[in-house]
């Protein structure tokens, strides 16, 4: 054999037993690297898996979720929305229309002069607070639905229906003047812990540089028991 | 004649009395204030208010009408329903023009106190305004929100009541969270908010299994800067007495012509 023949062989030889040795260790690896891991595991105490299911180990305090319909509760004594105003001491049996403010923050008044308007803002007859109802005194060629609301006194009665038929009386205990640009407006439409119910119509002499009557007339009421 | 003659009396009469008006009676400068029982281990309670028995058996997740307060400092006294004995008093001072909440909140064996807050019952029209409580003491923080968006409250902690939020009217699909999380604790969908009314949705409970929701609704309660204009300018007044004094000279002159007839 030639030196380089022999040189040859020796290192083809030694390229196959590194070759052969690398395979065998890296099969090794492979065989025990899994075993290593799941020992590791065991003992490794700080080991989190990371499950698809995570929620199952929420951690946040509060259980599963659960479903809650809400009923509202009201504070107090319910209210019905008014759709009939009988006062028979002053032959009222009418309509009530819902009405809101005008441009400059005054209460509305209603359409029909013939119906009354309750102030749709404030609060509903029979729940606590005043609710409030105006009726006009007179309205273009005649008196209007209010026109006798000065004739009612303490202890007279006022019925308020809502459109399914629920009923609420009331009673007069109070009535009072105010110029028609008063700044008392919590007295009638203002918080109070009764059930009140004001009708409010025009009284007094008619102001022609005001183009209005110079008065309110507030009658108060409170729901019977 | 006599009809009007009695019209006259009657509204003489009435002016008479106005004029002798009692004293300011309607006055609405007081303080509202009214009771939520959100102690979860307490049970019902009666109130006194300087001494004085105010609101009667109020139970867990209950809520009292309000109460009329003047202005001023109040003992405010917590006594098992029919006890002479309080379990709890605090005092609390109220303002005029306000309207107050007062809520029992805590455990009774741990942290029970008064906790007042002020309720404001105007919405703008046509919306609705809500706020969220937080009232449960062993109830982590917790995000209020649509279910999986926005938040509309975040990380609210007991105890906690929120700023009003203004909403349109509608059916909301809302949710507790747990705070920062998208963790639902309690689905409130199908929560219906109307036009016009204001809402305090409070969670109360002891701890997350007992959490529940209180939702209390109050109608919006304002007033107008004016008095209706409830009048017109007419001549109305004028006519039915007219046409009674017309009517009752023609009868007059009738009368006085028959009868003269009859006696010749």
């Amino acid at each position: 054999m030639r030196l380089s023949d022999k040189l040859i062989v020796i290192g083809l030889s030694l390229v196959t037993l590194i070759s052969f040795g690398h395979v065998g260790i890296n099969a090794y690896q492979i065989q025990a690297n899994p075993l290593i891991n799941v020992r590791e595991a065991v003992i490794d105490d700080s080991f989190t898996p990371h499950f698809k299911s995570i929620h199952l180990y929420r951690s946040n305090g509060f259980g599963e979720s659960r479903k809650v319909t809400l009923d509202p509760i009201q504070s107090g004594p319910i209210g019905i929305v008014p759709a009939q105003l009988m006062i028979p001491k002053i032959n009222v049996d009418t309509s009530v229309e819902f009405v809101g403010e005008t441009a400059n923050n005054q209460m509305g008044v209603p359409e029909n002069p013939d119906y009354v308007g309750w102030y749709k803002y404030g609060s509903k007859p029979g729940a606590q607070g005043q609710a409030v109802i105006a009726g006009h005194v007179n309205y273009r060629n005649g008196p209007s639905v209010f026109y006798d609301l000065d004739k009612l006194e303490p202890g007279d009665t006022v019925t308020i229906t809502d459109d399914t038929g629920d009923t609420r009386q009331f009673v007069v205990v109070d009535k009072k003047r105010y110029p028609y640009d008063t700044t008392a407006l919590d007295d009638v439409f203002g918080p109070t812990s009764k059930q009140r119910l004001n009708l409010i119509t025009c009284i007094g002499e008619f102001d022609q540089n005001a183009g209005t009557h110079g008065e309110r007339l507030v009658v108060f009421t409170e729901q019977m028991d | 004649m006599k009809k009007t003659k009695g019209l006259v009396i009657l509204s003489l009469v009435v002016l008479l009395l106005s004029l002798l008006q009692l004293p300011v009676f309607a006055d609405g400068h007081h303080a509202m204030v009214r009771v939520l029982h959100a102690s979860p281990d307490a049970p019902a309670v009666d109130v006194y208010v300087n001494g004085e028995v105010a609101v009667e058996n109020a139970s867990f997740k209950d809520i009292t009408g309000y109460l009329e307060l003047e202005e001023g400092s109040y003992q405010i006294a917590i006594h098992a329903t029919g006890s002479d004995e309080a379990v709890y008093e605090q005092e609390v001072a109220v303002e005029a023009n306000t309207r107050y909440t007062v809520a029992a909140v805590g455990l009774l064996e741990d942290g029970f106190r008064l906790e007042a807050f002020v309720d404001d019952l105007t919405v703008d029209e046509g919306k609705a305004n809500i706020r969220i409580g937080h009232l449960s003491p062993g109830s982590p923080a917790v995000d209020v929100g649509l279910i999986g968006g926005d938040a509309l409250v975040e990380g609210a902690e007991f105890f906690a009541v929120t700023d009003y939020l203004t909403l349109d009217p509608g059916t909301y699909d809302l949710e507790i969270r747990a705070a920062g999380t998208t963790d639902q604790v309690l689905d409130l969908s199908g929560t219906t908010l109307e036009a016009n009314k204001i809402y305090n949705a409070y969670a109360v409970g002891a701890d997350p299994s007992s959490l529940d929701v209180v939702l209390v609704v109050d109608d919006a309660e304002m007033a107008p800067e004016a008095m209706p204009q409830t009048g017109s300018e007419t001549t109305t007044s004028m006519t039915l007495p007219l046409l009674v004094g017309v009517l009752s000279l023609g009868a007059l002159g009738l009368f006085v012509t028959k009868r003269r007839a009859i006696k010749r």
